[in-house]
């Protein structure tokens, strides 16, 4: 039962699923165990009756051009706006702000960018980025983004699994972790420039997180290349924990034996722990965990558990204690 | 009688700039230029507001001995009543706006967060000195007023606790976005030093009583 509300929850009938949406899930989760790109098939699902989709320049062939309503993810949320999704941006590489990222990161190139790949893996190598592009079939998905100040958006993302990459590296059995690093240069990135963070950013999962079917290295969103201020040319995407864990701009990867250091967790281990799995039954210190705001909506909704992915998740943290592994 | 220029341009410009902010406030919530997430926009922007007004009404004692003027303090109690005001409007804001008085999600989300509490102690203590604030609680309180208005440096000390504790960040090791908080810590700081060695001589009354 959710704390959400003190008393049981009426729910308004603009929340109840239509039949069509409710069926395609279905279907979804159908796809979704034969281990096939379920939302690819979600979003041509309702799609059908708009205009034939086209694939972008820029993008590769198999790519599926989002219409820009519509849609909604596996649970019936639309997609927040295309503006939204790229004018509201926590990226302290270039600003504080939400809202100035877009404005500074303009300038921002990504083109050339290499991903280096290493550490305890059988074939490292470093990529181009525009040679991932061509390797990995591109996949569209449809995820919940949960920020840890509160607020959330759904975003139609582009781009492939991350295990496909790791299956290429081959990890050796020894390692345990994946790194993540953020470029690291000041004079591109200027919030580089303040002191009182520990640069570059970096991230890390669990290597069974990392494999996880659910996570996803983005290169587009809305059908478009990403933006700088989206984490362009590549970034990670894991769905069911925490926003920052979905790594910007990366230029490094790294498996590992041991656990890796990350950037909020070095800034402040009790407000931020290596799993940072959505939980609305852990306090933050600092913020609310148990709502969310919308964007674009304006209405409090209440946040779930793995940010409604646990039925696809919960199996990793089996006989874990989500309070002190949080 | 008329009273020198430069003390009505001062106030008059103490309540333009009180108020100015409030105005554009209204302007970007009217328009509907306060960004995806207003809920957001508004606590932090009237919380930044609050607290610099708080700090301003606190450097108005030194700067009026510094320069001499003592009519500077006739803002005084409007700066501190204009801060009571923003401070309600960012309680206000988190409360109606954001959570639509949903008391019971309200409460279960925050009950456990010390920079709530920290933050509902400032407001408690300048709503006490908003209310006691008139002439006539002045001369019915005496002596005890003076104290129970030094109660304000107890209200900015706990208010840059809020501030550290609501931004991303760490006090302790010195790293997030404290920026902001540590200047207003700094001004702050001065301030508080500034009055630990209380004139002697009474030539700092405030004029109009």
């Amino acid at each position: 039962m959710s704390k959400f509300s003190g008393k049981p929850k009426v729910i308004p009938s603009s929340e109840i699923t239509p039949e069509s949406i409710y069926l395609s899930r279905r279907r979804f989760m159908k796809t979704a165990m034969l281990g096939a790109a379920g939302v690819t098939l979600l979003a041509a699902c309702q799609a059908a009756g708009l205009p034939s989709s086209s694939t972008p320049a820029g993008l590769p062939a198999g790519t599926v051009a989002v219409p820009t309503s519509g849609l909604t993810d596996e649970l019936g949320a639309p997609l927040t706006s295309e503006q939204d999704v790229t004018h509201y941006n926590n990226y302290y590489e270039f600003s504080l702000n939400k809202e100035d990222v877009s404005d500074l990161a303009k300038g921002f190139i990504t083109d050339p960018w290499k991903v280096e790949i290493g550490g305890l893996v059988r074939n490292p190598r470093t990529y181009d980025v525009s040679d991932l592009l061509t390797r990995f079939s591109f996949e569209e998905r449809i995820y919940r983004l949960r920020c840890v100040e509160g607020w959330a958006m759904v975003i139609p993302w582009q781009g492939f699994q991350l295990s496909k990459l790791l299956d290429e590296v081959e990890p050796m059995t020894s390692a345990k972790y994946v790194h993540f690093v953020t470029l690291l240069d000041p004079a591109k990135m200027p919030g580089q420039k303040s002191s009182y963070f520990p640069w570059p950013y970096e991230e890390g999962l669990r290597l069974d997180e990392a494999q996880h079917r659910l996570t996803l290295l983005a290169t587009g969103l809305y059908g478009k290349p990403l933006a700088p201020q989206n984490g362009a040319p590549i970034r990670l995407v894991v769905p069911w924990k925490y926003g920052y864990k979905s790594i910007k701009s990366i230029v490094k990867i790294e498996l590992l034996e041991e656990q890796p250091r990350t950037f909020w967790n070095e800034i402040s281990p009790s407000d931020y722990g290596f799993y940072s799995n959505v939980n609305p039954e852990i306090d933050y210190p600092r913020f609310n965990q148990t709502s969310e705001i919308r964007i674009g909506e304006n209405t409090r909704v209440p946040t779930l558990l793995f940010n409604g992915y646990e039925s696809e998740v919960a199996a990793l943290y089996a006989g874990m204690d989500l309070r002190k592994d949080f | 009688m008329t009273r020198p220029l430069l003390p009505r341009l001062i106030q008059a410009a103490a309540h333009v700039g009180a108020l100015l902010p409030l105005a554009i406030l209204a302007f970007d919530y009217f328009s509907g230029q306060l960004g995806p997430n207003p809920a957001q926009t508004l606590e932090q922007r009237t919380g930044r507001i609050a607290i610099t007004l708080l700090t301003t009404t606190l450097s108005v004692g030194p700067l009026a001995r510094l320069f001499r003027q003592p009519a500077l303090l006739r803002v005084r109690r409007p700066l501190g009543l204009y801060t009571f005001l923003y401070v309600s409007l960012h309680l206000f804001v988190l409360v109606g706006f954001d959570y639509r008085f949903d008391f019971p999600l309200l409460i279960g989300s925050y009950l456990g967060k010390p920079f709530i509490w920290l933050g509902l102690a400032t407001g408690l203590i300048l709503a006490a000195l908003a209310l006691t604030s008139f002439d006539w609680w002045k001369r019915r309180l005496g002596r005890w007023w003076v104290r129970l208005h030094r109660l304000i440096y107890l209200a900015a000390i706990l208010d840059l606790a809020h501030f550290f504790l609501a931004v991303k960040g760490n006090i302790l090791s010195l790293s997030g976005n404290l920026t902001c908080p540590l200047i207003y810590t700094a001004v702050i700081l001065i301030l508080l030093i500034l009055r630990v060695p209380l004139p002697s001589h009474s030539q700092l009354h405030t004029p109009e009583h």
